[in-house]
């Protein structure tokens, strides 16, 4: 990990909103290519820190970089998958997908929309508005869209969470095979969930808050392609997951005591 | 018709979001089923004014076919067209002046709290005043030509058309400016592809009250003001107790109301397609 090339660095980051302190100092780095899964409890502060790594919120001390330049505003190089889908209701599926390279001004030469509709099993609905779709088919427009800029760093702010857990698990497959045929993008998914945590990521970190800090960091030892069925059945697996609860546990504490 | 019906019924209704676009309950009626139905109610009011009409003083309530027949004179004499005409060209005139500066400054209010905290209180003020209470004024201002009448219709359209743009800019899904952001659109593209899409209905609504309130003005001035239009054609009829005459221009308006509500609801239909079809 070391002799990788460190592509996010975030650095001592702290983010006040309303007076209130929601980050403290928070440092991480994402090497490139590689997946890292923030889990906390909610109000903990991790959908704060992917807004700021997004260039979304601003920053009260400390950095952001991307390959060493300061990330202080949205830049086309990090795109996003949200939580609730934040589709256009008035633009077709297409439409949706293309939309970061219309408003970033590039074209599609090499039928890149056309590809990821294909990939992800929206070719048939291109036509169609959002709320026609099914809450899976609304996340993979989402998932599209995002990965249609090209991005160098994508982050997934509980992109599953808003969807039953049949469809989780397929949409969590989808994306994890997708990882593993990736060559150059690094990616943050924030979750609650623990199992999809160590399905998805290299390297986990514990936030708990608030105000939110690292309160732990593990990397992930199983080895790629995963399925949910060969990582519960790795014998690293019980213990981890016992690491990262306890830990969850610890951070939903603070949680209580502060409110 | 029963509540257990009823009930089960509103489980499989489409979110509220949508509902402003439907116009019947879940269980649809046909096209022409529904246009037998209207065209029926009409033809009930018709046919019980004629034979109540027919009955009664025709100073007090003329009917129908006698109003049909003044009509056919008012056509031939030159009296109706010339009204006609005369009213337009204020109600023309003067909506589209008030729609433009209320759709104008309605997006910038909707998005610049500055401007929309200076709006605030004179709008409210001048929204709450019967606009009629002004009409005085108008006439004391600009005489009682066809600009005194063309500033009144432009006063009853701009504030249901600024007020409902405003409010419609203001509930943009603050989600979807985020994404908006997060892809890097700039504020320029986020009025194409985010805030005049979500403002549409919203400006629909404005101007469905503006056209009633539109005609109301129209006529409301005429009665007021210079001896032209279709209010002055329902006020001296009236004064000259030709009642079937009077009518002819009331029904004019009624008929103008209906046409300009159903062209609204057409462009709705072809602009909003994206939760009408589901």
């Amino acid at each position: 990990m070391s002799e990788a090339h460190q592509k996010l660095v975030v650095d001592g980051v702290s983010v006040r909103l309303g007076g209130n302190e929601i980050l403290r100092e928070v440092s991480l780095a994402v090497a490139e290519r590689e997946f890292i899964c923030i889990i906390g409890t909610s109000g903990g502060g991790k959908t704060t820190l992917v807004r700021a790594i997004g260039g979304l919120l601003p920053i009260e001390t400390g950095t952001v970089l991307l390959d060493d330049t300061p990330v202080v505003d949205p830049i086309p190089r990090i795109s996003m998958v949200f939580q609730h889908f934040g589709l256009f209701p008035w633009k077709t599926v297409r439409a949706n997908v293309e939309y970061g390279l219309t408003v970033q001004g590039r074209t599609d030469p090499d039928g890149r929309v056309d590809r990821l509709l294909e990939i992800m099993h929206l070719a048939h609905v291109d036509k169609k508005y959002p709320h026609q779709l099914s809450g899976g088919m609304k996340q993979r427009v989402g998932i599209a869209r995002a990965l249609a800029v090209e991005p160098e760093l994508l982050l997934l702010d509980e992109p599953f969470s808003a969807v039953d857990a049949i469809t989780r698990e397929l949409l969590q497959n989808e994306v994890l095979q997708l990882w593993e045929r990736n060559e150059r993008m690094s990616g943050v998914l924030i979750t609650h969930d623990i199992d999809e945590a160590i399905l998805m990521a290299d390297r986990i970190l514990v936030i708990s808050g608030p105000p939110g800090e690292v309160s732990l960091e593990v990397p992930i030892p199983i080895e790629r392609p995963r399925s949910a069925h060969s990582v519960r059945s790795h014998p690293a697996y019980p213990e981890l997951r016992e690491r990262l609860w306890s830990a969850l546990q610890a951070g939903g504490k603070t949680a209580l005591e502060a409110a | 018709m029963t509540t257990a019906v009823s009930g089960s019924v509103d489980h499989t209704a489409q979110p509220a979001q949508a509902s402003r676009q439907r116009r019947s309950g879940p269980r649809t009626l046909s096209p022409s089923v529904k246009w037998m139905l209207r065209l029926s109610s009409v033809a009930a009011i018709l046919l019980a004014w004629e034979i109540y009409g027919r009955s009664i003083n025709p100073i007090l309530l003329s009917y129908p076919t006698a109003v049909a027949n003044a009509a056919a004179d008012m056509m031939a004499d030159g009296t109706l067209p010339q009204a006609l005409s005369e009213s337009l060209v204020v109600l023309g005139m003067g909506s589209l002046i008030g729609v433009s500066v209320g759709l104008t400054v309605g997006l910038f209010a909707g998005r610049s709290q500055i401007v929309a905290a200076l709006l605030e209180l004179p709008m409210n003020a001048l929204y709450a005043t019967p606009s009629v209470a002004l009409i005085p004024v108008i006439v004391l201002w600009f005489g009682f030509g066809p600009t005194a009448k063309t500033v009144v219709v432009m006063l009853f359209v701009l504030f249901p058309v600024l007020i409902n743009t405003m409010r419609g800019v203001q509930e943009v899904d603050a989600a979807l400016i985020e994404v908006a952001r997060s892809f890097c659109s700039r504020e320029r593209r986020m009025w194409r592809d985010l805030i005049f899409p979500s403002a549409v209905p919203y400006i629909v609504t404005g101007l469905r009250l503006a056209i009633g309130r539109a005609l109301i003005g129209v006529i409301v001035a005429e009665f007021f003001t210079a001896f032209a239009g279709l209010g002055n054609l329902i006020v001296t009829n009236a004064n000259q107790f030709r009642t079937d005459r009077m009518f002819v221009p009331i029904v004019v308006i009624a008929l103008f109301g209906v046409l300009l509500t159903a062209l609204l609801e057409w462009v709705e239909r072809r602009i909003v397609r994206w939760h009408g079809d589901g």
